[in-house]
C-alpha cells in the first residue's frame, strides 16, 4: 500500500522550498526609479519607429531639436534660437553650446546634418522628410541652415513631431555601429545601460548632462536627472502592473485602467491619478466603397446620432472629455468655433430626418474597430447602441490591430472607429490622414485639401488661426471623420516617488523625480 | 545498426521532408493572413505613401517565392534570418530565451507528476471513498481553471497578501538559480495545475482499469504483496497513456506558454510567439514555426523510445 505519508512529505518539501526561497530576496536598491510599462519597446533607432512605447521609453534618452511642450505646441530643446527668412524657406538653426553626447562627443551642427539625412534616406518619415527638406548644412560649429521645397508654416512642429522623431545622433553614429543602431547615443538626461527583452530597458544617470536652464515645459527645459538609475520594466497585463504597484516591485506604473482610480483611492501610500488625455478617438468614414461615400447627409445623420457625453461615462466612468473638435482643447490653435460643437448634444430627431433624406433603408452598415486595447470595442457597442436608436442597422467587427491596419490601408471599411495620438501642429490632426494626397480613406475634397495646402502656405499666426477655424466648420459640414473624445491617461505612484507629472500627452518624464526609500 | 538507433535515424530522416513541407505551407500561411510588418511598423500613423515606402525598404514588395528561397537558403545554412524590427538574429533571441521556458515547463511538469501520479493512483486505490470523491472534484475544478486567472488568484495570493514571493525583476535560472527560481514558483504552479489534473484522472482511469485485468488477479494470486501489484504491474502499465500526454504537452508548453509568460512577466519564447504575431514578424514567425516543429518531432521520437522501456512488447524485433 501507499503511505499517505510520503504525499504529505511531498507537498509539505514544496511549501517548505517556497519559503526558503520567499524569504532569500535581494537587497533593495538606492536610487533607482522602477516603472512598470504596459509593453516592451521593439527599436532603440526612433528614426525607424512609430511605436509608442519606444518614444515612452527613449525621449528620456535622446533629444530633437525641438520638442513637444506642456500645451504640445513646438518648442526650442537642442536649438538655442532659430531664425525664418523674409520668403519663409530657410531656417537657420542656432544649437546650444557645449551639450554633450552619452560618449563624450561635444554636439555640432554636422551632427544634425547626419541626423535629417539619415531620416531622409530610411524610415517611416524619409518620403515626408525628403519632399520638405530641399538642403541642409552646417553653416558653422553651431549653426545648422535648412532650406525647405517650399514654404511650410508647420516645419518646426515637423522637426517636434513625436512620431518617429527627428532625435538627434552623433554624426556617423549608425555606421559606428555597423551600419544599425543597437546601442542608443542621445544627449538626453538619461543614458542607455541594456535592454533585456521583456524583462528590463535600464537607464542611467548622465554625469556629463548638459542642463538647459530655460522653464521646464513637456519634452523641453530645465531637466534634471535626480535618480542614478530607471528601469522600465513591461508588463503587458494590467492587472499585474497595478499587482506590482501595490506590491512596491515597481515606483510607477504606466496605462493603469479607469477602475484602478477607484480601486486605490483612499489607499496611503499610492496614488492612482487620471486626466483627460490628448489622444482624441474618431469615427472615420470610408470614401472608397460604403454606404458613407457619397452621401454627406448620412454622414451628418451619423454625427447627429452619438451621444459623446455617454461615451465618455460608459467607458471612461467620467475621466475623459467629449472631443469638441478636430484639434484638442488648450492646443495652440484651439478657437471659439473650435468649442462650439454642433455635435456636443445628440440629436435624435435630426438624425432620424436625415437618414430618412438620405435614402437610408435600414442596410446593415459593418462598423470596424481594433480589438485592442478594450476600449475600443466598449465604445464601438456604446455606438451601435446610439445608432440603433436612430434606427440604423449597424454591426461591430473588432479584430487585430496587423490585420485592421490593412482594412484601414485598403481602404475597405464603412466606418472605422480608430485615434489620433498628440501631434504638434493642427495641420497633422486635419490634414495627415484627410488631405487627398495622403489618405488611405479615399476622401476627396478639394476644398479640404485647398485649406491644408493653406495651413501649411501661411505663416503668420492670425491667418493660421482663421484657417483652421475653417478647417473645422468643413469637418462639421462634410463630415469626413467625428472626433468623439479624449482617451484618459491613468498612471500611478507610490508615495516615496516625488516629483511625478502626470501629463495629458501620456509618456513617462523621469526627469525632476526623486525616489526615497 | 541496434533497432532502436534505426528507429532513430529513420525518423530523423522523414524528419525532413516534413519540415520542408511545414515551412511553405507556413510560409504561404503567413502572407495569406490580414496584416503587414510594414503598417504594424508605422503602428496606424502612416500615410499610404510611407507605408509603400517602408515595404521596399523591407524588401516585402518582391514575390514571395523569391523571398521564400532566400529564407529556405539562408535557414540550410543554419541562419533564421533577423527580426525585421529590432535586426537581431532569430538563433539568438531563441537560445537565450529557450531556458527559461524550459526551466518553466520542467518545474510544471515536475509538479503535475509528483501531485498527478500519487492523486490518480490514490484515488484507484481508495474509489468511491472520501478520498475519491475529493480528488475528482479537485482535479474537475482544476480542470476548468483558466490559467491565466489562476495565475492572477496566486500572484494576489502569495505575492500581494502573503507576501512571499516576487511579482517582477525575473533573473534567468542560468545566471542564479536561486533568484530564478522564485519568480518560476508561481508560474510553474499556474501552468502545472491543469496537467495535474489531467494526468491525476488519466491515471486513476488507467490504474482502474488495469486492476480488472487478469493478470493483476494473478499477480494476487501469487500472493505478491499489494505494493508490488500496484507499483510493478499496476502503475508501469497505467503510465504509458500519461507518458504519451506528458509528451504532446511537453511540446506545446515548450512552444511557449504565452498568457503564463506574459502574466508573469517572463522573457521566455511564449511572450516572443505572441510580439512577433502582433507585429506580423515574418522572419521571427518563421522561425518560431520550424523551431516548435523540429521540437515537437523529437519529443514525440522520446516519447516512442520510452513506450518500449514501458512495454517491452513494443520494441522492434
Amino acid at each position: 500500500m501507499i503511505r499517505r505519508g510520503s504525499v504529505a512529505w511531498i507537498l509539505g518539501s514544496i511549501l517548505a522550498f517556497t519559503l526558503l526561497l520567499g524569504v532569500a530576496g535581494p537587497a533593495p536598491a538606492g536610487t533607482v526609479l522602477k516603472i512598470a510599462a504596459d509593453g516592451d519597446i521593439s527599436d532603440v533607432d526612433l528614426h525607424m519607429t512609430t511605436h509608442y512605447l519606444n518614444r515612452v521609453v527613449l525621449l528620456n534618452v535622446y533629444d530633437m531639436l525641438f520638442a513637444l511642450g506642456e500645451d504640445m505646441g513646438p518648442r526650442p530643446s537642442l536649438v538655442d534660437k532659430y531664425a525664418v527668412s523674409q520668403d519663409g524657406l530657410v531656417y537657420t538653426l542656432t544649437l546650444r553650446r557645449g551639450v554633450k553626447f552619452h560618449s563624450g562627443k561635444t554636439l555640432d551642427a554636422k551632427d544634425v546634418v547626419y541626423s535629417i539625412t539619415k531620416m531622409q534616406n530610411k524610415g517611416p518619415r524619409s518620403g515626408q522628410f525628403k519632399k520638405l527638406i530641399k538642403s541642409i548644412e552646417a553653416a558653422d560649429p553651431l549653426t545648422v541652415k535648412i532650406t525647405l521645397n517650399e514654404v511650410n508654416a508647420g516645419f518646426i512642429a515637423t522637426l517636434a513631431n513625436p512620431i518617429a522623431p527627428a532625435v538627434i545622433y552623433p554624426d556617423g553614429e549608425a555606421e559606428r555601429q555597423g551600419g544599425t543602431i543597437t546601442k542608443p547615443v542621445g544627449t538626453g538626461p538619461f543614458e542607455f545601460v541594456e535592454w533585456k527583452k521583456d524583462s528590463v530597458i535600464r537607464l542611467k544617470k548622465f554625469a556629463g548632462y548638459t542642463v538647459d536652464d530655460r522653464p521646464t515645459s513637456g519634452f523641453t527645459g530645465k531637466r534634471l536627472a535626480l535618480v542614478d538609475q530607471v528601469d522600465f520594466i513591461p508588463i503587458r497585463d494590467s492587472s499585474v502592473r497595478a499587482a506590482a504597484l501595490e506590491r512596491g516591485d515597481v515606483d510607477v506604473a504606466l496605462s493603469l485602467t479607469q477602475q484602478d482610480v477607484d480601486r486605490y483611492k483612499g489607499k496611503p501610500g499610492i496614488t492612482v491619478a487620471a486626466k483627460p488625455g490628448i489622444t482624441l478617438w474618431d469615427l472615420r468614414f470610408g470614401f472608397k466603397k460604403g454606404i458613407f461615400m457619397n452621401n454627406q447627409k448620412l454622414r451628418q445623420a451619423v454625427a447627429y446620432a452619438i451621444d459623446k457625453e455617454e461615451i465618455v461615462k460608459a467607458v471612461t466612468f467620467g475621466l475623459s472629455k467629449p472631443a469638441p473638435a478636430g484639434i484638442p482643447v488648450g492646443t495652440p490653435y484651439f478657437g471659439a468655433v473650435h468649442g462650439n460643437d454642433p455635435y456636443g448634444k445628440p440629436n435624435p430627431e435630426k438624425a432620424k430626418q436625415l437618414l430618412k433624406e438620405a435614402g437610408y433603408k435600414g442596410e446593415e452598415i459593418i462598423l470596424d474597430a481594433h480589438l485592442q486595447p478594450s476600449v475600443y470595442p466598449e465604445i464601438a457597442v456604446v455606438l451601435q447602441a446610439q445608432f440603433q436608436a436612430v434606427g440604423m442597422n449597424v454591426r461591430v467587427r473588432t479584430l487585430e490591430s496587423a490585420a485592421l491596419q490593412t482594412t484601414w490601408d485598403g481602404g475597405e471599411f464603412a466606418f472605422f472607429l480608430s485615434g489620433l495620438s498628440p501631434r504638434p501642429d493642427a495641420e497633422i490632426y486635419y490634414c495627415q490622414f484627410w488631405e487627398s494626397t495622403s489618405t488611405s480613406t479615399g476622401y476627396n475634397n478639394p476644398e479640404y485639401d485647398r485649406l491644408c495646402r493653406a495651413a501649411r502656405a501661411t505663416i503668420k499666426d492670425e491667418e493660421r488661426k482663421k484657417v483652421f477655424a475653417d478647417l473645422e466648420n468643413l469637418l462639421r459640414t462634410d463630415v469626413p471623420w467625428i472626433p468623439l473624445a479624449y482617451e484618459p491617461q491613468v498612471q500611478g505612484w507610490r508615495s516615496n516617488v516625488q516629483g511625478w507629472q502626470l501629463w495629458a500627452a501620456g509618456y513617462a518624464r523621469t526627469w525632476n523625480v526623486t525616489v526615497g526609500r | 545498426m541496434p533497432p532502436l538507433l534505426r528507429q532513430v535515424v529513420a525518423r530523423l530522416i522523414a524528419l525532413l521532408p516534413l519540415l520542408l513541407g511545414l515551412s511553405i505551407a507556413s510560409f504561404a500561411l503567413v502572407h495569406v493572413i490580414p496584416g503587414d510588418p510594414a503598417l504594424v511598423m508605422l503602428g496606424g500613423e502612416g500615410t499610404p505613401r510611407q507605408v509603400a515606402e517602408l515595404r521596399t525598404q523591407l524588401g516585402l514588395d518582391r514575390p514571395l517565392h523569391v523571398r521564400y528561397l532566400e529564407w529556405l537558403s539562408r535557414v540550410v545554412r543554419g541562419d533564421l534570418g533577423e527580426s525585421l524590427y529590432n535586426r537581431t538574429r532569430v538563433v539568438d533571441e531563441l537560445i537565450w530565451r529557450f531556458p527559461t521556458t524550459l526551466s518553466l515547463v520542467c518545474l510544471a511538469l515536475l509538479i503535475s507528476v509528483l501531485i498527478g501520479v500519487p492523486a490518480g493512483l490514490v484515488s484507484a486505490v481508495y474509489r468511491n471513498s472520501w478520498v475519491d470523491h475529493v480528488a475528482r472534484v479537485l482535479t474537475l475544478v482544476s480542470l476548468s481553471m483558466p490559467s491565466f486567472w489562476l495565475g492572477l488568484m496566486l500572484i494576489i495570493l502569495f505575492s500581494l497578501k502573503l507576501n512571499l514571493l516576487p511579482i517582477v525583476g525575473y533573473t534567468s535560472v542560468v545566471t542564479d538559480l536561486w533568484s530564478g527560481l522564485r519568480f518560476l514558483i508561481l508560474p510553474s504552479c499556474a501552468l502545472g495545475t491543469y496537467l495535474t489534473a489531467l494526468l491525476a484522472r488519466l491515471v486513476r482511469s488507467s490504474v482502474l482499469e488495469i486492476l480488472g485485468q487478469d493478470y493483476i488477479r494473478t499477480a494476487r494470486a501469487k500472493g505478491l504483496r499489494e505494493r508490488v501489484v500496484l507499483f510493478r504491474h499496476a502503475l508501469r502499465n497505467a503510465l504509458i497513456p500519461a507518458v504519451t500526454v506528458l509528451g504532446i504537452n511537453l511540446g506545446i508548453l515548450l512552444g511557449g506558454s504565452a498568457v503564463i509568460e506574459t502574466l508573469f512577466v517572463l522573457p521566455g519564447v511564449g511572450q516572443l510567439v505572441i510580439t512577433a504575431l502582433y507585429n506580423r514578424d515574418l522572419p521571427v514567425i518563421q522561425g518560431l514555426i520550424l523551431y516548435i516543429s523540429v521540437l515537437y518531432v523529437l519529443i514525440n521520437l522520446a516519447v516512442d523510445i520510452l513506450y518500449t522501456y514501458l512495454d517491452p512488447r513494443l520494441r522492434l524485433g
